[in-house]
């Protein structure tokens, strides 16, 4: 295992240290819009420095972590991850594993697909066939999004998942990203999934480490995900990191006339999460249905921050948050939808819950309308909370214990949201999530 | 010889010298009743000199003004409003009230578009006088009026005076309640008020006192031209009550652009407040040329166990509106509410909202919002619920809606929650949503004009505030929404 060298205070100063030193190393170098893509990137992120909760978008997360240790980007992968279980579900289409932000292929499983639909990864097709990517990375405004001009300005590989019009997978693509022991990595994948007009796909990221790894990583991930006409994807996006990871997250989505987004974003490790949504509708008629859960106890920072676009005429949204906080845990929602001038018929509701479990839990929530627009129905509720001391009675009067009772209620409050999301083979998988989460209760953090 | 004791006397000599002459430096100015234009040291000294103010004030306001310094460039940027910067050196910051002498002679010499609107809503034409600013005939002297509440009020113990009076008169509550709630240094603009506040209400009402009479700062009682940095403090003590009215349904003019007021409320054991605010500044013009920028800081603190203050407002006027009057629920048991309607037609932009910060157990707070934007306006909901630890059994219910008349104009909704404790109940609604064409069919079937129609949808949109206003103020605040919401039809 490589380690750096170089002593750096934060991991903004790792980072514009390494850059020099990794560049020439990052694959697609030499193409030029990448190369130019990188530095402009590099220079924005330099300029900005990390966002501060003095910006409005992380008003309520701070990063202290990332400033407290220096998070230094992984030089190369590890030459063997450890075994641990395995990650994601099962019966998938295709899986590919990434440690420490590269490719794995000796864990990844790749059979025969479709007619029409490719699997390959970042590095591979920007040696192969550069083109495709060509214009297909998003770019970042402003210092709130510093952090995504990193992982542009350091990104080494990813999945990309590639739909032909028309083309339809009956199993979902499995992505797993792993953590190795790496202390103090930092890894920034950048994924794309593009689907044809009228394609359909179920995408699964699990973002883990083999075997509850205790080793402290910073992970930046970026999801680009491009919708064609009559397209359908589902998104699921499980955060199940050791207890001193670091991760941010972003999945930035534009969703063509009439097409479908529908994601699940479950945030239950780490120490400081914050898994952001960015959806523009380039279209009229569009749906988007946004459902995300967290789950946090001890001193674990979980946020979902998300923001929806309505361009166009037309469009559905319905976003649903639910969160379960213990300890000293504390929950950040943030939603915010945006009605253009031009969007009337615009259809769009979101709501929030949280659960607070212990005295010294928080839970924030900014759910935000921006409406330009007269013809629209807009609405947004948020309820915070303790367990409703009926519903305990009623169960133990069943003669269930106290224990027994929280538990089934925590999981009936949490898969309600799961249930509006999905029925199938993907709920279960959630479902099971969040059992495992309820299990570790007994035994400390990764009991 | 000199001696030591002669030399020290001679320095004193000296030192009231020098100190004297430094007053002299703007006592010149003294004389003049409009300053130059700008603010300064000296500035802040002349407006506490001409209202003959104590030392301890004249520090205060120093100490605010230096504190401002402090702050230079930091002039909120968050809300969704939208003005060219504002050149602080450019303000006159003390301008003497109006002498007879330069006021309108009659009604004849008032802008008549002003006096149709004085019609509309029904203000008798004494009292449009009064508004306009004309010079007062003997007849209707609101001097005397004012005398003969003012001996009623002071007969059960309740204090209601000009801010600058309750300095002179009752300098020990003043001294203690003043910035008790909005400190100097709470924002920029209540920094800059507490540096060169011009005038304002004070109130006291005392033990147990139920004050018999709404308390109003329209020209009812107190004087007008309370200038653009107004400061209002409200002290309720234990067991009283005083319902408190700021502001009147009649456009007001002022050739002051920027108006920075800030009002404190305290409300100790068993005291309720309820301060009502009709709010109907200058707009500007149809093109948005014009209109007062309306900057204000407006908190209430509940000191004392099971306190409640209650903030009523209907927001038609303003170029801009800066403004989110907040309750401190800091004793076990108190009660915040906020009722809003605020209304933006035209070029307005509004970002108002509350802050309920839950300190103490049981307590609880009511958020009822509705905004209105029509034309080409922007109509902003900013609101904060926090519950700290401390507050056990806290419950919040907010609700906010929006109402857009036309597709120019723009409506949203920001809520802060942030909950501290597991045994609150926090409860937040939103909705957008615009005029139907069922509800103006069904309106126009039964004969009404699109105006009218339009009006009455409102007022039924915004009922749950309304009927929080006092009955005298409810009846012509609903005429002013319609008249605010004029041309946004048809």
């Amino acid at each position: 295992m490589t380690t750096t060298t170089i002593d750096c205070a934060t991991t903004r100063d790792a980072h514009l240290q390494a850059f020099g030193r990794l560049a020439p190393g990052l694959p697609g170098r030499g193409i030029d819009w990448l190369d130019r893509l990188r530095r402009d990137a590099f220079r924005r992120f330099k300029d900005a420095g990390m966002p501060h909760r003095g910006l409005e978008a992380w008003k309520f997360t701070g990063l202290d972590l990332l400033a407290k240790h220096a998070f230094s980007p992984v030089p190369e992968a590890a030459a063997e991850a450890e075994a641990g279980s395995d990650f994601g579900p099962g019966g998938y289409a295709a899986k590919l594993v990434f440690v420490d932000g590269r490719f794995h292929a000796g864990r990844s499983r790749r059979s025969t697909l479709a007619k029409g639909v490719t699997v390959t990864t970042l590095a591979a097709a920007l040696g192969k066939t550069p083109g495709l990517i060509e214009g297909r990375l998003s770019a970042v405004d402003g210092a709130a999004g510093a952090l995504w001009d990193l992982n542009a300005a350091f990104m080494a590989d990813g999945a990309v998942v590639r739909l032909e019009a028309g083309a339809k997978l009956d199993k979902p693509i499995s992505l797993v990203f792993l953590s190795s022991g790496a202390k103090h990595g930092a890894h920034h994948v950048r994924n794309l999934v593009t689907l044809g007009a009228g394609a359909e796909a179920t995408v699964i990221e699990t973002h883990g480490a083999p075997g509850g790894d205790q080793a402290a990583a910073f992970s930046n991930a970026v999801t680009d995900v491009a919708l064609g006409e009559g397209a359908a994807l589902m998104h699921v996006r499980v955060q199940d990191l050791g207890p001193g990871a670091v991760h941010t997250a972003r999945a930035v989505v534009e969703i063509a006339k009439g097409a479908h987004y529908t994601s699940f974003a479950l945030a239950m490790g780490a120490a400081l999460s914050r898994q952001e949504t960015d959806a523009t509708f380039t279209g009229p008629n569009g749906g988007v249905r946004l459902f995300g859960a967290y789950l946090g106890r001890d001193r674990q920072h979980l946020d979902h921050t998300t923001r929806v676009d309505h361009a166009h005429p037309r469009c559905c949204t319905e976003e649903f948050f639910k969160g379960v906080l213990d300890d000293r845990a504390h929950g950040v929602f943030q939603g915010l939808i945006r009605v253009a001038p031009q969007a009337i018929g615009t259809d769009a509701r979101q709501k929030n819950q949280a659960l607070l479990l212990s005295d010294r839990a928080a839970a924030s929530t900014k759910p935000e309308l921006e409406i330009l627009a007269d013809d629209v129905k807009c609405t947004h509720g948020a309820t915070v909370g303790d367990l409703d001391a009926d519903e305990l009675f009623y169960l133990m009067t069943r003669g269930l214990s106290e224990a027994e009772a929280r538990r089934l209620l925590i999981a009936g409050f949490i898969g309600d949201v799961i249930d509006r999301f999905d029925q199938g083979a993907v709920a279960q998988h959630l479902h099971a999530c969040v059992a495992r989460w309820q299990d570790r209760d007994q035994g400390g953090f990764h009991g | 010889m000199s001696t030591p004791e002669t030399i020290s006397e001679s320095m004193d000599q000296v030192r009231a010298l020098t100190e004297t002459d430094y007053k002299y430096g703007f006592v010149t100015e003294l004389d003049q009743d409009i300053i130059p234009k700008g603010l300064n040291e000296d500035v802040v000294r002349l407006i506490s000199a001409k209202k003959d103010e104590p030392a301890w004030l004249l520090d205060w306001r120093l100490e605010s003004y230096a504190k401002w310094l402090g702050m230079k460039g930091e002039d909120p940027t968050w809300a969704k409003i939208s003005h060219p910067p504002i050149d602080f050196q450019d303000i006159r910051y003390y301008a003497a009230p109006k002498s007879d002498d330069d006021r309108p002679k009659s009604l004849d010499e008032i802008d008549p578009e002003i006096l149709k609107t004085y019609e509309k809503l029904g203000i008798p034409l004494k009292e449009q006088e009064v508004l306009s600013g004309v010079a007062v005939d003997a007849v209707f002297d609101s001097i005397s009026v004012a005398t003969t509440y003012k001996a009623k009020l002071a007969e059960i113990g309740v204090i209601f005076c000009p801010f600058s009076e309750a300095v002179r008169e009752h300098p020990e509550l003043v001294r203690k309640y003043l910035g008790a709630v909005v400190p100097q240094g709470d924002n920029f603009y209540a920094c800059l008020n507490s540096a060169v506040f011009s005038d304002g209400s004070f109130v006291f009402i005392p033990e147990g006192v139920r004050c018999p009479m709404e308390l109003s700062t329209y020209f009812r009682i107190n004087a007008a031209e309370t200038g653009q940095f107004e400061r209002t403090l409200i002290i309720a003590a234990p067991g009283s009550y005083v319902s408190y009215l700021e502001g009147c349904t009649a456009p007001m003019r002022d050739e002051n652009q920027l108006h920075a007021a800030v009002v404190e409320l305290i409300a100790l054991e068993d005291a309720e407040i309820k301060y009502s605010t009709i709010q109907n500044w200058y707009p500007g013009n149809a093109e948005g040329v014009g209109g007062i920028y309306n900057f204000v800081t407006k908190r209430g603190a509940c000191r004392g166990r099971n306190a409640k203050i209650s903030w009523t407002q209907v927001e038609t006027g303003a170029a801009i509106t800066w403004k989110y009057p907040s309750v401190l629920l800091e004793a076990e048991g108190a009660v915040g509410e906020f009722y809003s309607v605020a209304v933006t037609n035209n070029h307005q932009q509004a970002d108002t909202g509350t802050k309920m910060i839950h300190l103490a157990p049981n307590t609880t707070s009511t958020i009822i919002s509705k905004g209105i934007s029509a034309g080409r306006s922007q109509n902003t909901y900013r609101g904060l619920v926090r519950i700290n630890p401390k507050a056990h059994n806290a419950r919040n219910y907010t609700q906010c809606d929006s109402l857009l008349i036309g597709e120019n104009c723009g409506g949203h909704t920001v809520p802060y929650i942030q909950v501290r404790n597991r045994s609150a109940r926090v409860e937040h609604e939103a909705s957008a949503s615009k005029i139907s064409d069922d509800q103006m069919f069904y309106c126009q079937s039964r004969g009404l004009g699109a105006e009218d129609a339009v009006s009455l949808i409102v007022n039924g949109f915004c009922k749950e505030v309304m009927q929080k206003l006092p009955m005298e103020f409810a009846v012509e605040a609903q005429k002013l929404l319609g008249i605010s919401l004029e041309g946004s039809v048809g």
